[in-house]
């Protein structure tokens, strides 16, 4: 399918990417340091920075571990999945579990990597950070907004690394245009961003509107797959990837491809802390209740009103607005604005998932700046949803004025589950 | 259908009859006309553009209470069937736009109509269905509906979502009304709830189901402890972060933490950081070094200037884990003091620079230096 060959694409063009990273080819500063044995701790025990890593996989159906190769010298101990079909037979709770609650209780486990559906991407990241495991979680982040606050205030809390799903804003961190755009609009040399405007590519695949009940297979705990998600009778629309379709486990391709693309965006702006202002939708209303429906745009606008358009792809109408520019440079500078931005340090170079696991920084694709992103396209999707433009608060994580829209943003889980 | 010739003054002993069929007749002449009306709005879902689904929702509205009652019947009792989409989508645009500002009549009706049919006989997943519409549109009115849900298997967790989004003192007292008489998923569901809504008074409940055999319950009294952040719920908070099976033992520390956390928020500092430090103490070893970096977090942001030393001690530690993660807290906790303590936050940010070497966060420390002067 085309979308999988994309993917596939990317993530080669990201491996090539990281390896020179890892190697030091880029002309940047160096981002590898030889740190001496004594000083790096890691369960207790003093390491190498080449020492291999263990993980295990939390959902390893569609996705496994394809991502994981930025980890560097790894050996897998384990995965987990409520579907005994996608870890070979029945659960041991040695190699093969149905429980991560049970996996994360190893101490020989170093990092995880969840490839679960997004309604069980938060609670899995909350889980392994309270256990100290560092986290390598697929993309879209969460599936609402309040989950990515939680995620990142426990990675922060527990001290541990959090690596995204998506490695495109490593690219971009290297390129010097955009490396000035981030540095001018991060240090205010130019505060008014009005008529400046990106776009960020997604997909628009729909969800079935009619979905019967259906036997459950006997190889799926379907309770636990379910989890914090509202119980809907068993349909195999529901599951394994279709259920990127349904509002209650995801937001459609607009959160998993515009994730892709609105990252490297939020780095470049330097908006990783921040979050837009507003959201105004375009797309088919009424939404269905259950279904993710057609979408044409989303326009999002920053308070320092930067906008950036997410376009559903083929068959929407275009964005109509007006587009001054889409990047900008030394150009836009006065004189003293120049002086200023050449006095001004580089952005540190985003420091690689492996690197970061072994050095206790803080990854490239951190839990805070992937917070932002999926609040972006979760707001962008409430839009959607009630059909109306929403006004969002992004120092409250709020949306204001708005009741109905505003339950969207902190949704109860079942119990026992809880953020 | 006769209909008397005398004047309605001085009705016949027939005439009473006659009106009152007459009136019957006329109610069902409308709801058939209603009906057919019905139908042939639903046969414009879903429709080509926004501005056709607005007026489709005014004209849903003008049928009041009425036209929700019958676009609930048409959804249908069998979940998920092919028959019932269009009555779905027509009624989830008449919840949403009903719902929107500035709108409030329409939202209390269609909300008021919705609640009055949990009460009818309509199958468990119409309702739940009925329940997450007024999840969105509900208010504080709407609560007795939802309330009356919470001895139901099925509709207890939906109708505690939905009390939980609408919140407040009415949502709160009916959970707690409801919990001595909740068991199994149902107990688990309400106290969840409790916790979540930060009731004071039921502190003493979530305290009881700390030492259960139902493992579940434990997790969201823990939880629920937590949460609800009041003193007389410590004792029973870090009893449990003492345990040894290591799932659960994080699930009891993390809600220890947050118990302080909501006692800092609450003013209460001090008990707020002697919490911190019993955690502190009681992650020993490697294998918890996560949880000390947490406990210093949660220190410094809560305590201020008397976390200063612990936080520079840290960044001291032989211990990589500890070091790193003390240097970010660091750069935060000196966020905090630089207007009231500058000499402190300078301190602790001039540790930074020779503590770690994690560039993001010197070029941090360097950037509240320059503000610091």
């Amino acid at each position: 399918m085309r979308h999988r060959n994309t993917e596939r694409q990317t993530m080669a063009t990201d491996q090539i990417t990281r390896r020179r990273f890892l190697h030091g080819a880029a002309a940047t500063a160096a981002t590898v340091t030889i740190v001496p044995r004594h000083v790096l701790g890691g369960r207790g025990r003093k390491a190498a920075p080449s020492d291999t890593v263990t993980y295990a996989v939390i959902g390893n159906g569609r996705r496994k571990d394809s991502g994981i190769g930025c980890l560097g010298a790894r050996k897998k101990i384990a995965v987990c999945d409520v579907d005994t079909r996608h870890i070979g037979g029945e659960p041991d709770n040695k190699t093969r579990y149905t429980d991560y609650r049970r996996l994360l209780e190893r101490k020989d486990l170093d990092v995880v990597c969840i490839g679960t559906p997004p309604h069980w991407h938060a609670l899995p990241c909350i889980h392994a950070a309270q256990a100290g495991k560092d986290i390598f979680c697929e993309k879209p982040m969460t599936k609402f907004i309040a989950e990515g606050r939680a995620v990142a205030d426990a990675v922060e809390r527990y001290g541990v690394v959090f690596q995204i799903g998506t490695f495109k804003r490593f690219n971009r961190s290297g390129d010097k245009s955009s490396i000035v755009n981030h540095k001018i609009i991060r240090h205010g040399l130019i505060k008014d961003l009005t008529g400046v405007v990106q776009t960020a590519g997604a997909k628009n695949r729909i969800g079935k509107t009619a979905l019967p009940e259906q036997p459950v297979p006997d190889n799926l705990d379907y309770e636990m797959w379910l989890g914090p998600a509202p119980y809907k009778p068993y349909n195999t629309a529901r599951v394994h990837y279709n259920n990127r379709f349904y509002w209650d486990y995801e937001g459609g391709d607009l959160t998993n491809f515009g994730a892709h693309s609105f990252d490297p965006f939020q780095w470049t702006f330097a908006k990783d802390h921040t979050s837009p202002v507003k959201a105004v939708p375009s797309a088919s209303w009424p939404q269905h209740p259950d279904a993710v429906c057609q979408y044409s745009w989303v326009e999002l606008t920053y308070a320092d009103g930067l906008k950036v358009i997410i376009t559903g792809g083929k068959g929407g109408r275009k964005w109509q607005g007006e587009k001054k520019k889409s990047m900008l440079s030394e150009a836009d500078l006065d004189e003293a604005g120049r002086r200023k931005l050449a006095e001004l340090p580089d952005p540190p170079p985003l420091v690689p998932f492996g690197q970061a696991v072994r050095t206790r920084q803080q990854a490239g694709g951190h839990a805070e700046s992937s917070h932002r992103v999926s609040t972006a396209l979760n707001l962008a999707n409430i839009a959607i949803r009630m059909g109306r433009t929403i006004h969002y608060d992004p120092v409250k994580e709020q949306i204001i004025g708005d009741e109905e829209a505003n339950r969207f943003v902190n949704i109860p889980m079942r119990a026992p589950w809880h953020l | 259908m006769n209909r008397s010739s005398q004047t309605p003054s001085q009705p016949g002993p027939g005439a009473a009859r006659a009106v009152a069929v007459g009136a019957a007749a006329s109610v069902l002449a409308a709801r058939e006309a209603a009906g057919a009306e019905l139908d042939a709005l639903l046969e414009k879902i879903p429709p080509k553009h926004a501005d056709e689904a607005v007026a489709i929702c005014r004209q849903l509205a003008a049928g009041g209470p009425d036209t929700v009652e019958k676009l609930v019947k048409a959804v249908g009792n069998e979940f998920g069937s092919q028959e019932g989409v269009k009555a779905k989508y027509a009624l989830h645009a008449l919840v949403v736009w009903s719902a929107r500002p500035g709108a409030d009549e329409h939202r209390k009706m269609v909300a008021s109509a919705l609640a009055g049919q949990l009460a009818a006989d309509h199958s468990s997943e119409l309702k739940a269905f009925i329940v997450r519409h007024l999840q969105w549109c509900g208010r504080a009115e709407d609560v007795p509906a939802l309330a009356g849900l919470l001895g139901d298997d099925r509709l207890c967790e939906p109708a505690t979502q939905a009390l939980l989004a609408l919140g407040g003192k009415a949502a709160t007292d009916a959970l707690r009304g409801a919990l001595p008489k909740a068991r199994g998923k149902r107990r688990a569901t309400i106290l969840k709830a409790l916790g979540r809504q930060r009731d004071p008074a039921s502190v003493a409940a979530a305290r009881r189901e700390v030492g259960v055999k139902d493992g579940d319950l434990r997790l969201v009294a823990y939880y629920a402890l937590g949460n609800i952040g009041k003193a007389d719920g410590i004792g029973a908070a870090l009893e449990a972060a003492g345990m040894e099976a290591p799932f659960e033992r994080s699930q009891a520390v993390d809600a220890a933490l947050l118990l302080g956390r909501r006692l800092a928020e609450g003013g209460q500092a001090d008990e707020a950081m002697a919490v911190f430090r019993k955690l502190l103490a009681a992650a020993d070893g490697p294998e918890k070094a996560h949880e000390r970096s947490a406990a210093l977090h949660e220190m410094a942001l809560a305590g201020g200037t008397k976390a200063v030393g612990d936080v520079l001690a840290a960044m001291g530690s032989g211990e990589l884990r500890i070091s790193a993660a003390a240097a970010r807290t660091a750069v935060k906790l000196a966020a905090l003091l630089a207007k009231d303590k500058p000499k402190q936050a300078r301190q602790l940010l001039l540790k930074v620079r020779t503590s770690t070497r994690e560039q993001a966060v010197i070029q941090r420390a360097d950037s509240l230096l320059g503000e610091l002067g």
